[in-house]
């Protein structure tokens, strides 16, 4: 069960100075809360399940996340961010969690271990069981930016800005993570 | 904007082409090579999004449950404070912080406040109670057959109270109940019902320990094998009353 985190004002569009030229405010009118969640709570369920791989907490964390909005989401000053919002509040509610479960070390990618530049030329067939266990395989440093990228919702500009993480190290983490990816799926399927 | 710099951009692209550069998609359409590539990646990009949406179904009731939330009250938006309330209330959200993380710390284990973060999810409606009965005798017939642990032994002032129901948790990873009582007509206290066995600290047995943070007073004890918590939001003598 999840514990409440400390609340977050996110770096993004929080109203903490409501003297802000009215150039800079883009959208504030508060979207409709059931609007969002029917909007949203598909792909955010699919982020959580992906880096949790538990229907409980990932639906946990979907609530959470809503209920962060519930509390919070009116003091976002740029509206039109609110999906970003939700999803990087969806992460840091995942990352508290594997915090103290202690299942989120920092590994970073090891070219070696992972498979080297070499690019086989056949592309290999997609299912939905071998692909659940190739993620799986994956450190959550990239399984979290490649998750958010198939989900397609986000951009890579707002995939960085979700998890924290420069825009650059995203695209390389991306990349480096697709090439892992597509060599974790031509070795099942050669399996 | 070098070749591979090009190449990172189109393929953190390769889904949504719109968010790439016209400098990164011009060089993709002079070079033959980067233009193949890309086209292979993307051609793949767009299997792998497909088999996405089949590997993570969502769970039917998500939707459903998650729109009884926008039922809950949201916080109007308040006008603009002098900078000399904001400091005020920033002097007095650090106290907050460190009275809670006082409390939290005096607790002596996690368990406390996860037990009450569960139970702040079921008091907003985050969480459905799943048996319903006015009476604890009811509700624990209604459980009978299931692993839900109910109450062995409770105090004599608990008993006499109505209940909603109750549903069952984790807790720091261990199964929990939680049993909605009717504290005082229409305002509800929640009892965490846990092994005691699954609490690296339990409380004290048969002595209830009384604590208040954000507006939330508990009393946590043990008896038997069993540990409890039991949290209100109403007024916190209503909650002591219960021990006498």
């Amino acid at each position: 069960m999840l514990a409440f985190a400390s609340p977050t004002f996110l770096d993004f569009g929080i109203d903490r100075d409501a003297q802000a030229p009215s150039h800079e405010r883009r959208t504030t009118v508060t979207p409709d809360f059931s609007q969002l969640i029917t909007d949203h709570y598909a792909g955010l369920y699919r982020f959580a399940q992906s880096m949790c791989r538990r229907q409980g907490m990932a639906e946990d964390l979907v609530q959470q996340t809503f209920l962060q909005w519930a509390r919070q989401g009116h003091t976002l000053r740029d509206t039109s961010k609110a999906k970003t919002w939700l999803y990087t509040t969806l992460y840091r509610e995942w990352l508290a969690i594997a915090k103290k479960e202690q299942k989120h070390p920092v590994v970073e990618f090891e070219p070696e271990i992972h498979g080297g530049a070499d690019e086989p030329q056949d592309e290999p067939q997609v299912d939905s069981q071998t692909l659940q266990a190739a993620l799986d395989q994956l450190d959550e440093n990239y399984r979290a930016p490649l998750v958010l990228f198939y989900l397609r919702e986000l951009s890579y500009k707002e995939i960085a800005e979700t998890l924290g993480t420069p825009i650059g190290t995203v695209m390389s983490r991306l990349s480096r993570a697709k090439d892992a990816l597509r060599k974790l799926l031509i070795q099942a399927q050669t399996a | 904007m070098t070749p591979e710099e090009a190449r990172l951009e189109l393929d953190a692209t390769t889904l949504r082409p719109n968010d790439a550069s016209a400098e990164a998609r011009d060089k993709a359409a002079r070079d033959p090579e980067l233009g193949a590539w890309l086209a292979r990646r993307t051609e793949l990009d767009e299997r792998v999004a497909n088999a996405m949406d089949d590997i993570v179904p969502i769970p039917g009731d998500l939707h459903m449950k998650l729109l009884a939330m926008s039922g809950l009250p949201l916080p109007a938006k308040k006008k603009a404070m002098p900078r000399a309330v904001i400091w005020l209330a920033a002097a007095a959200a650090f106290l907050l912080m460190f009275g809670g993380w006082w409390w939290t710390s005096s607790m002596n284990g996690q368990w406390r406040s996860e037990a009450l973060a569960s139970v702040k999810l079921v008091q907003y409606g985050m969480l459905r109670l799943e048996h319903r009965a006015k009476k604890l005798d009811d509700l624990m017939k209604l459980v009978a057959s299931t692993n839900t642990a109910m109450p062995q032994s409770l105090p004599a002032g608990l008993m006499k109270l109505a209940t909603y129901g109750c549903r069952t948790v984790q807790i720091a990873g261990k199964p929990a109940t939680i049993v909605c009582f009717e504290i005082a007509p229409g305002k509800e206290a929640h009892l965490v019902v846990m092994n005691q066995a699954d609490l690296a600290s339990a409380p004290p047995m048969n002595r209830p320990e009384f604590a208040s943070t954000s507006g939330w007073t508990t009393a946590t004890w043990s008896t038997g094998t069993q540990s409890f918590m039991l949290a209100t939001k109403e007024d916190g003598e209503l909650l002591k009353k219960l021990f006498t």
